[in-house]
Formats: structure tokens, sequence, C-alpha cells
């Protein structure tokens, strides 16, 4: 790697370049699903986020100690990990903040089959990071899926009282305007290349 | 508690009989992919090492050539044994065993970090790259088709490594180290550029010098493993 | 036996169009929106989800009455991985070019909502038979899903269909659709017409049991 690979780089490629929904296709069960509400989706992202952070520490432990001697157990133990976490953090919620449990209700589960978590743990590995940079890239990682998930639900929100036809409401508008934001982050590529490279 | 929760309880699985089914299931999935992995290395390992093959092929198109993979030990570049998987470089031979070139692959960041995995045949005597190939591209379709057409191609014929490699704007390149930018690709032609100076930085000093090659070992099935 | 036949046979068809996982379900869409950049992919990626939901159902059906409620999730997600594992192995060794082209997502089919879905709402309820049906007409219908996408984009983003070129040298190709924003525009677009022509069936039938609109 160069040395201008400074971690602020990883951060914003992560987040906005590289976006993990927007441009790499994960997390979009969540996406698609989540109410179009803001408030829920920011929950429900910084939950994700934590969970992200917590899973790239686990997996750095894995590879560095475990997989070298089995490689082929990376996916399962990859899951075990992230359903463990989530048990774990949905446990915390419900004993911390009874309200937020509530609130976040069937999508806490949930967090354990959004891809964007084992995809975040597979990308690491495959890229080598160490166990700074693996955080960096799940906190930006995780804050680009908020983001994609708060502005989809920013834009259903003022979009859901609009008259649109009936055979385009729902997922099928849903997924045109995830296009039309995917090809606005798309702009963000050639901007901070020239910035940071 | 009321009558039925008690039978209740009564009816749900003791904890031992959760630990004990899902630990079975485990041991019987680590089992059986331990089994499919055993019988599958020795032919991902040839896949490996074909595609490889395969690339420096092409670039001596015209030549019939054979490698063996060379690792660094003690100091010294050595011949891998077969099934090694450790980082190394690629030696290039004529059929009659002479040393020909060094096949180096290296990653270079370009939109993803990481976004190239490139393959570059360096001529060592005349200290300079006679061909690149792209092994793994997460750059944009499109663009990543780009790195493999002329007029980029034409930069890697005698792409100098004796000093660090330079982009320079398209149809600017004046110095042999120079690599002319693919035009409206500036960040993927940046991050060939990235991995030609990291495979330079990485193995050029490792190299042995003319004259001291490792023989070809005809027995020796090169292999790569992960980088 | 015959109804048995009848019965397995709907638990497939349903799959197919009516349950079909990605048009109706809005199951899967990582890989199918991630992969559909050839119908090459689509293929490829079809079968190997067909071969872990078939495996998966067949096991999580065969232990259904061995594995207690509380574990059965993580039970599920065991044996799903393993099939996973199992097919990134297989593919690695016995197709490389296509197992590159896919990447990740042969390992990302372990959060394929749709799998999981299945195991939970069929296989660990219904006998091997109709749980492999079940397994077989989704899977289907998730692959059929997964072409018409990568092909529409292929034809339109490289000019090409399983890689023969369709128009020549002077089609310039809509590169778009190959990138993600055409990934989306393209679905939703499919979607639509797949609600119209819904719309359409559900209209000519109320027409149908109606009778004409007297004005």
């Amino acid at each position: 790697m160069s040395g201008e690979n400074s971690l602020i780089w990883l951060f914003v490629s992560a987040l906005l370049v590289n976006n993990f929904t927007l441009a790499q296709f994960l997390g979009l069960c969540p996406f698609f699903g989540v109410s179009g509400r803001v408030t829920t989706a920011l929950r429900l992202g910084l939950a994700t986020i934590f969970v992200m952070v917590i899973t790239a520490v686990c997996s750095w432990v894995l590879n560095t100690y475990v997989l070298h001697y089995a490689p082929y157990l990376k996916v399962i133990s990859y899951i075990v990990v992230i359903a463990s976490t989530v048990q774990f953090v949905e446990m915390s919620i419900k004993k911390l903040s009874p309200a937020l449990f509530r609130a976040l209700g069937i999508f806490l589960p949930l967090i354990t089959t959004n891809c964007a978590i084992l995809g975040l743990a597979l990308f690491s590995a495959g890229k080598g990071y160490g166990l700074l940079e693996g955080v960096v890239y799940a906190i930006g990682a995780g804050a680009g899926f908020t983001l994609a998930l708060v502005l989809m639900a920013g834009i259903r929100q003022e979009t859901d009282l609009n008259s649109v036809p009936a055979v385009i409401k729902g997922t099928a508008m849903n997924l045109i305007i995830a296009g039309v934001l995917s090809l606005a982050f798309m702009g963000f590529a050639g901007l901070f290349a020239k910035v940071f490279a | 508690m009321s009558l039925e929760e008690t039978l209740d309880k009564k009816k749900e699985p003791s904890s031992f009989r959760l630990v004990i089914t899902l630990t079975l299931i485990g041991l019987c999935s680590g089992a059986a992919l331990a089994a499919v992995y055993v019988k599958t290395k020795p032919m991902i390992d040839a896949n490996k090492a074909a595609f490889l093959e395969e690339k420096l092929v092409e670039i001596f198109k015209g030549q019939t050539i054979v490698t063996q993979k060379l690792i660094p030990a003690d100091g010294k570049m050595v011949v891998a044994q077969s099934g090694d998987g450790s980082p190394g470089v690629l030696a290039v031979y004529t059929a009659d065993g002479k040393p020909l070139a060094y096949g180096l692959i290296g990653k270079g960041q370009g939109y993803a970090a990481d976004g190239v995995e490139l393959l570059f045949a360096y001529d060592p005597i005349k200290e300079v790259v006679v061909g690149m190939r792209a092994l793994d591209s997460k750059e944009t379709p499109g663009f990543g088709t780009k790195m493999g057409e002329e007029p980029f191609q034409s930069n890697f014929k005698a792409l100098s490594f004796k000093k660090k490699v330079v982009l320079v704007d398209f149809g600017k390149k004046s110095a042999a180290h120079e690599v002319d930018a693919i035009s409206g690709a500036t960040v993927t032609s940046a991050a060939v550029v990235d991995a030609a100076n990291n495979v330079r930085d990485k193995w050029l000093p490792r190299l042995p010098k003319p004259g001291s090659e490792p023989a070809f070992q005809k027995k020796a099935i090169a292999s790569e493993g992960e980088e | 036996m015959l109804e048995e036949q009848g019965q397995n046979y709907a638990e497939f068809i349903k799959g197919l169009w009516k349950e079909n996982p990605v048009f109706v379900q809005v199951l899967g869409m990582c890989p199918m929106l991630a992969v559909t950049t050839s119908a090459v992919n689509a293929l490829a990626m079809g079968g190997a989800t067909l071969f872990v939901l078939v495996g998966s159902s067949l096991f999580v059906s065969l232990l259904r009455k061995y594995i207690p409620k509380q574990v059965r999730i993580s039970a599920y997600i065991i044996i799903i991985a393993t099939f996973v594992t199992v097919a990134d192995l297989v593919l690695k060794a016995v197709a490389f070019k296509v197992h590159k082209e896919l990447g990740a997502f042969i390992d990302l089919i372990v959060v394929n909502c749709l799998i999981l879905g299945r195991q939970e709402a069929f296989a660990s309820r219904n006998g091997v038979k109709a749980a492999l049906s079940d397994a077989l007409g989704m899977a289907f219908g998730f692959a059929i899903a997964l072409f018409c996408l990568g092909a529409v984009r292929e034809i339109f983003g490289a000019g090409q269909l399983f890689g023969v070129s369709l128009f020549g040298d002077s089609f310039q190709p809509w590169q778009i659709m190959l990138l993600p924003p055409g990934g989306f525009i393209m679905l939703g677009l499919i979607l639509l017409f797949f609600n119209q022509m819904k719309a359409r069936k559900e209209a000519r039938l109320q027409l149908a049991q109606e009778g004409p609109v007297k004005s």
C-alpha cells in the first residue's frame, strides 16, 4: 500500500466512495424494509455500526489466531460471531433501555442477516486490515449504511403523501429512488480520489 | 408459579440438550468442511497456478515458457514447495530452462482500496517491465477493460523500473518510467501505477542477481496460494 | 399418493411465480443487484443458491424433530453456512473464473434472507419431499429472476448475451447498466412491469366476476 493510505481515506472511502449500500449492494433488506421514518432508520443504523465494530474486532482476532489452520471455517465462524454479538446487543438494549428495545422491535434480530456485516468481515479479511484499520473501516462502512438508510427514509417520508400511480408504489419506486441516490454517490468517487489519493 | 407455568417449564428442553445439539451440528459441519477442503485444495491450487501461467503465456506470445514459484527464505529466493501459499514471485524460463523474466504480482489502490491486482512481467537484465495483465479488478466495469487494451497496454512493453513509476496525462509520456493515463480514467490509471510501485518496492531488492537465478526444477509444481 | 404428488407440485410451482422470492417476496436483493452484470454470473449465482437452499432444506427437514426450538435459528445458520462453504470451495475448484466474478457474494448467500426464511417458514414444519419441492421452486424462481435482470443488464450494458456480441461494433454500450444505479433502476422497472401485469390480471378477474359495468 502506498504511504498516503491514511485512515481518513479508509473512512471516507467506506462512507462515500464505496458506500456499502449504494455502491456495493450490501444491507439492502433493511434498506428497503425499514419504514420510511428517519428516527427509526437512524437508530437501526447506529445499532448496526455498533455490531459492525464488535464484529471487526472479533473477526480480526479469529483471522490472526484461528483461521490460519482452517480457512474453510471462515464463513461459519464469522456468522456465529455476528449472531452472538446481535444476541448480546439485544439483551443489553433490553436491559438498559426498554423503550429503545420496543422502538427497534423486529429489526434488532434482523441485523444478523444484514449482509453488510458479514460483507464487512469478509472484505476486511480479504484486504488484510490490521485491528485499527478494521475498526475504522467498520465505522466508515456502518456510517455509510446509516447514511443511505437515513436518506432513503427521509425521501420516503416526503414522498409518502404524494400521488403516485399504484403500480409503481412500493418496492419498484424505492428501487428507482435508490438508483438515483446511487448515481449521486458515484459523483463522490472522482472528487475524493483527487483530494486524497 | 401457576400450574401452567410449571407444566410449561417441564416441556422445555434442558440447557444441556441445547448445547449438545448445537455442538453436534457444529462438529458434523466442521468435519464435512474439512473433508471437502482437503479434496478440493489441489484442484484450487492448480487452478490458481494455471490462471497465472495463462497470463504469462499471453505476455510472452510466441515463446514456450515454463514457470516456477520462488519465495524469500534466508535472504535469498528459493524454489517453493508445491502447495506453498506464501507470497512470492513466479520465475519464467524458456523451454530449455534459460531464465527469462519474473512475474510480479501487486495490488494498487484506485476507486476501491485494493482496486486492482496486476501481474507484471519484469526483465531483470534490461530492468524493464515487458508486459502487464490484470488479475482481478474491482474498479468500475468498462474502465477495467481499458486496462487490458491499447493504448494503455503499450505503456508496459518497456516500462523502466530504474526509477519510481510516474503517471502523466494522456499523450505526455516522455520518459521510460512514465505511464500515460487512460484518458477519462485517471483514478484507475493511478491504481495501476500504484500497483507497479508497490511491486517495485517489494520485490526488486529481493530478486536474484542476473546469472545467479535458481535453476528450473522440472519436478517442482508451481502453485500459488493466498497472497 | 397422487394427492401428495399434487401437493408437492403445488409447492414447487408457487416459488416460480405466485410467491417468487424476488418479484413478490422482495428477498435476496443483495445478490440480485450485485451479480447480475452478466447472464452467466446470474445463472452461476442461481445455481449456487439452488445448491445451498436444497441442501439446507433437506437437512433441516430431516432433523426438524431433533432441533430444539430455542436454538433453531443458530442451527439453521450453521447448516446453511456449511453448504455455502462447500459451494464456494467446489466452485473455486471447478470453475475458477466464474468464482472470481462472483467473489464474496457466494459467501454472502449465507445471509440471503430467502434461505433462512424458507427454513423457518417451511422446511422446519414439513416432510422432506414437500420441503425439497418448496426449495426447488423457490430456488428456480430466484434463478429465473436473476437471469432476467442479468440478461437485460448484459444486453444493454455490454451489447452481449452470454459473451456473444449482439449488435456489432457500432453499438455504444449503455454502461450505467453495469454499474449500481443501473441495477437499481432496471430492477425497479422490471418490478413495475410485473406489478402492471398483476394489476391487469386482477382487473380482468374482477371484470369476469362482476360482469361489465353498467354506465
